[in-house]
C-alpha cells in the first residue's frame, strides 16, 4: 500500500463537504503497487473487514466498493459473497475530504503533524504523502505492524533528527 | 468561480496525480506505478 485518502463519492451533489455531503458516501481510497499487492488481495480484506450481510440506512455511511474500471467491477462482482448487501458502483468523482480528516490518528502527535503540514499544507498534498500515510498507520492505528520494516524505512522519511529519535523511542 | 461567502476549506477531486514530493520517501514512491481502490465501509 502506498497512500490513502478519505473523501466523498458515489453521489450527484456538486462540491460535497463534510457539513454538506448531500447524497455522497464517506469513502477511503487506497493507492497500491499492483506488483506487490493485487486488487484481489484488497477485495479479500474488504469482504472480511465489514458486515456485508446488511447495509447502512444512510448513503453517508453505507458499505460500498466504488470500482474504477471494468476489471475492478468484474473482480468485485465475482468475489461478492452470496446475498451481500454491499453496493458495487462506479467511483465517479472522488472529492478529497478536508485536511483535518486526513491522517486523523496523527492528530495525537502535534509536532509530527505540524512538520508534515509544513511540507504539505493542503488536504490533497497531505493525503498524497506516503510518509504521512505510514506514520498514521504505524503510530496511530494500534494494529499489528512490521516494526522492523518501519524502522528500516524511517531514515528515508526525512524527519528532523530529533523527531526521528523520538519516533524510534515510541516503537521501542 | 470561488464563492466569496464560503469560508470553509476548498476541496479538490482526485486527479490520479501524486502531489506530495517534498520528502525523500515521497519522492521515490511517487514514481511507482499504482492503481487505486475505493470503498465505503460505514
Amino acid at each position: 500500500m502506498l497512500r490513502t485518502r478519505v473523501g466523498y463519492c458515489g453521489g450527484e451533489k456538486r462540491e460535497p463537504t463534510y457539513r454538506s455531503i448531500g447524497d455522497h458516501t464517506e469513502a477511503l481510497s487506497i493507492d497500491f503497487d499492483p506488483t506487490v499487492l493485487s486488487f484481489g488481495d484488497i477485495l479479500e480484506i474488504f469482504w472480511q473487514g465489514h458486515d456485508f450481510s446488511r447495509n447502512h440506512g444512510s448513503r453517508q455511511y453505507r458499505n460500498a466498493l466504488f470500482f474504477r474500471n471494468d476489471e475492478q467491477q468484474e473482480a468485485t462482482e465475482a468475489s461478492k459473497p452470496a446475498g451481500a448487501a454491499t453496493d458495487i458502483e462506479p467511483v465517479g468523482e472522488f472529492t478529497i475530504a478536508e485536511g483535518y480528516h486526513q491522517k486523523y490518528y496523527l492528530t495525537r502527535y502535534r509536532e509530527i503533524r505540524a512538520f508534515l503540514e509544513s511540507h504539505y499544507p493542503t488536504a490533497k498534498e497531505l493525503a498524497d504523502s506516503a510518509v504521512a500515510t505510514r506514520l498514521n498507520a504505524y503510530l496511530g492505528s494500534g494494529m499489528d505492524r512490521d516494526w522492523g520494516r518501519f524502522l528500516d524505512e524511517l531514515p528515508e522519511y526525512g524527519l528532523p533528527e530529533e523527531m526521528e529519535v523520538e519516533v524510534r523511542g515510541m516503537v521501542g | 468561480m470561488k464563492n466569496p461567502f464560503r469560508t470553509e476549506e476548498m476541496l479538490v477531486v482526485e486527479d490520479g496525480q501524486v502531489s506530495a514530493k517534498s520528502l525523500p520517501y515521497d519522492q521515490r514512491t511517487a514514481e511507482i506505478a499504482f492503481e487505486t481502490a475505493t470503498f465505503g465501509i460505514g
